[in-house]
């Protein structure tokens, strides 16, 4: 029976828009027109866009912080509008661009927001504050007890974080929660994030006006423009298959090593075609394709065995292959190998 | 001078049950005032919080009283509700809504839009919103608005003597009346020892819900981690 459930969980998906629109009040044009698309569970998604261009208003009709006005939203399968928004709202993280910590609550009691109002036990509540304190990266005994004032900028965007990660929540909503950090801290948040994504399989809608950042995070990027998607596609597919000249213009402003920095080694990895040895070096499927081009010139290797989630050989980057892929020719991909 | 001085203390010593009674008096209008004041402002303020249009129109309404002086207001009053306590109590009450709803719409205005869609976007119903998020933040401004309004309420009540409401006042302006200076001294005295007291006091209150509001106590974990140790 539970198996039946889950099997059943793993098949909807998370998020499902269905030709959704929304006009403000007094506006003459949608600010958000006619969008579908859907989210499966574990999903890393990125929505790139100019300012204008919808993105929290997109993001925001999820939580129903805007309500749409036309058009279906359906979580794991049931429409948002017949679900109790209080309810429905603690199963999904909300990071905002501002934050928007608590500044009368301990970074404590700001993580233990939802977990609170669901009423868990406190121990419970105080294991799940120090485990995700860890988490984010900051040691509990120093910062349980510490006010969102005596926080810097990068601390603050770390405990929004786990506040919203708190009740383990089935999708977490972004919105361009790295916007006001410096480069290097925002690097390392970034890293980061994408380690938790992968560690705890969260589903994440993550807005961001940066094409890097879009990039390097999203397993698929959703491209924005005047309220409506240009394209849904994985990083390389949008890399290297516009739909439109309006994504292709986007696009093209990267240069190659920007590309590298964004694109990672499963993307490109073609099929092993061997029995793999003791002696091959061995390169995980999510390291960025700049990293592998230093360990290529480091190692002066001819090729590496690409290995996936558990340490399994998955694929391989030759030397030459690789070569090819850097002028950015389009017949060095294996364009089916992208959604590794 | 020195008559002055040789009645001022046996003045006391005479009379100072009759200036208790009279101080009681006093505070308990000037706290019936308070209370009143208190929950009408806050039923005004919940009806007109959301609107910019009535915020602006019921703020000017009660603007335009604050600015009538107590004597005229009283005067109009008598004819209606009629000499004493009734009129002085109802008079003041309509003067301290001004300082209170103002400070009642400031202190939640004053609430970043941010904080409040964060907590929203997270599931809390309206009302965990407004006990948890929105009173805490807000009462500091609050709580000063009451420390105006306690100070006003205190000397206003000094002039409602006039219409024959008790407190203070009597004294004062029967020494006025009589050309008494130890009554006047000593009635100015105590009005302004109970302002003091009063204005002190809530002084302090603000001074830690604001604090409270600002983060800047120490965490009651802490505070349960030192006091909780020594009890154990
Ligand atoms: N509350 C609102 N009332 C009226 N119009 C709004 C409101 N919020 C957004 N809009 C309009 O909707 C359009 C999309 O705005 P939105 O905030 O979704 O853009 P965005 O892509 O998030 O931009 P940015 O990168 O600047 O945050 C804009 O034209 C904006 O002016
Ligand atoms: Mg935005």
């Amino acid at each position: 029976m539970t198996m039946d459930l889950n099997q059943k969980k793993n098949d909807v998906p998370v998020l499902k828009f269905q030709r959704v629109a929304k006009r403000f009040p007094n506006a003459q044009i949608n600010a958000v027109n006619d969008v579908s698309f859907s989210v499966n569970r574990g999903d890393f998604i990125t929505i790139l866009g100019r300012s204008g261009s919808g993105k929290t208003t997109l993001l925001k009709m999820v939580n129903r912080i805007h309500e749409m006005t036309a058009g279906d939203i359906f979580f794991e399968g049931e429409n948002i509008k017949n679900l109790n928004l209080q309810d429905y709202r603690r199963r999904v993280g909300y990071v905002i661009q501002q934050i928007g910590l608590f500044p009368h609550m301990t970074v404590a009691e700001n993580i233990a927001t939802v977990p609170s109002v669901l009423k868990w036990e406190k121990t419970r509540i105080d294991t799940r504050v120090d485990v995700l304190l860890t988490l984010v990266g900051l040691d509990p005994a120093e910062y349980r007890n510490r006010y969102p004032g005596k926080l810097s900028g990068g601390q603050q965007q770390r405990v929004g974080l786990a506040r919203a990660m708190a009740a383990e929540p089935d999708l977490m909503l972004m919105d361009e929660p790295f916007g006001a950090l410096d480069a290097i801290t925002r690097q390392t948040l970034q890293d980061e994030l994408v380690k938790i994504q992968q560690k705890l399989n969260t589903t994440i809608l993550f807005v961001t006006h940066d094409i890097q950042e879009a990039f390097k995070l999203g397993d698929r990027v959703i491209i924005m423009d005047e309220g409506e998607i240009q394209q849904y596609a994985t990083p390389i597919n949008i890399l290297f298959e516009p739909a439109n000249d309006f994504v292709s213009q986007l696009v093209s402003a990267e240069d190659a090593v920007q590309k590298l920095k964004v694109l990672r080694a499963g993307a490109i990895a073609s099929d092993l075609g061997f029995q793999t040895k003791s002696g091959d070096l061995r390169i995980d499927k999510d390291v960025y394709l700049d990293k592998v081009l230093a360990r290529f010139f480091e190692t002066r290797a001819e090729y590496f065995v690409v290995t996936g989630k558990d340490g399994q050989p998955i694929g391989q980057i030759s030397w030459e292959q690789f070569k090819n892929f850097a002028q950015f020719r389009k017949d060095g991909v294996d364009s089916k190998k992208e959604a590794v | 001078m020195a008559a002055f001085f040789s009645k001022f203390f046996p003045y006391f010593t005479k009379h100072w049950d009759d200036m208790g009674e009279l101080l009681l008096d006093h505070l308990q209008i000037a706290f019936t005032v308070l209370g009143i004041s208190l929950i009408v402002s806050a039923g005004l303020s919940i009806l007109i919080y959301r609107s910019e249009f009535l915020s602006t129109a019921v703020l000017g309404l009660f603007g335009a009283i604050y600015s009538i002086p107590s004597l005229a207001l009283f005067s109009v009053l008598v004819p209606l509700l009629g000499l004493g306590k009734p009129s002085a109590v109802f008079a003041l009450v309509l003067y301290l809504q001004y300082i209170l709803i103002r400070n009642i719409l400031a202190g939640f205005h004053a609430i970043s839009p941010a904080v409040l869609e964060a907590g929203a976007g997270m599931g809390l119903s309206p009302a965990q919103l407004f006990l948890r998020i929105r009173l805490p933040l807000a009462l500091p401004i609050i709580i000063g608005g009451m420390r105006i309004a306690i100070v006003a309420a205190i000397g206003m009540t000094v002039i409602a003597a006039t219409i024959n409401a008790g407190g203070l006042g009597m004294l004062l302006f029967e020494g006025l009346r009589t050309h008494y200076p130890v009554k006047i001294v000593w009635g100015t005295l105590l009005c302004a020892g109970i302002t003091w007291i009063a204005n002190s006091l809530m002084y302090e209150i603000e001074k830690y819900c604001l604090k409270k509001a600002n983060g800047e106590l120490p965490a009651k974990e802490v505070i349960k981690s030192i006091y909780g140790k020594k009890v154990a």
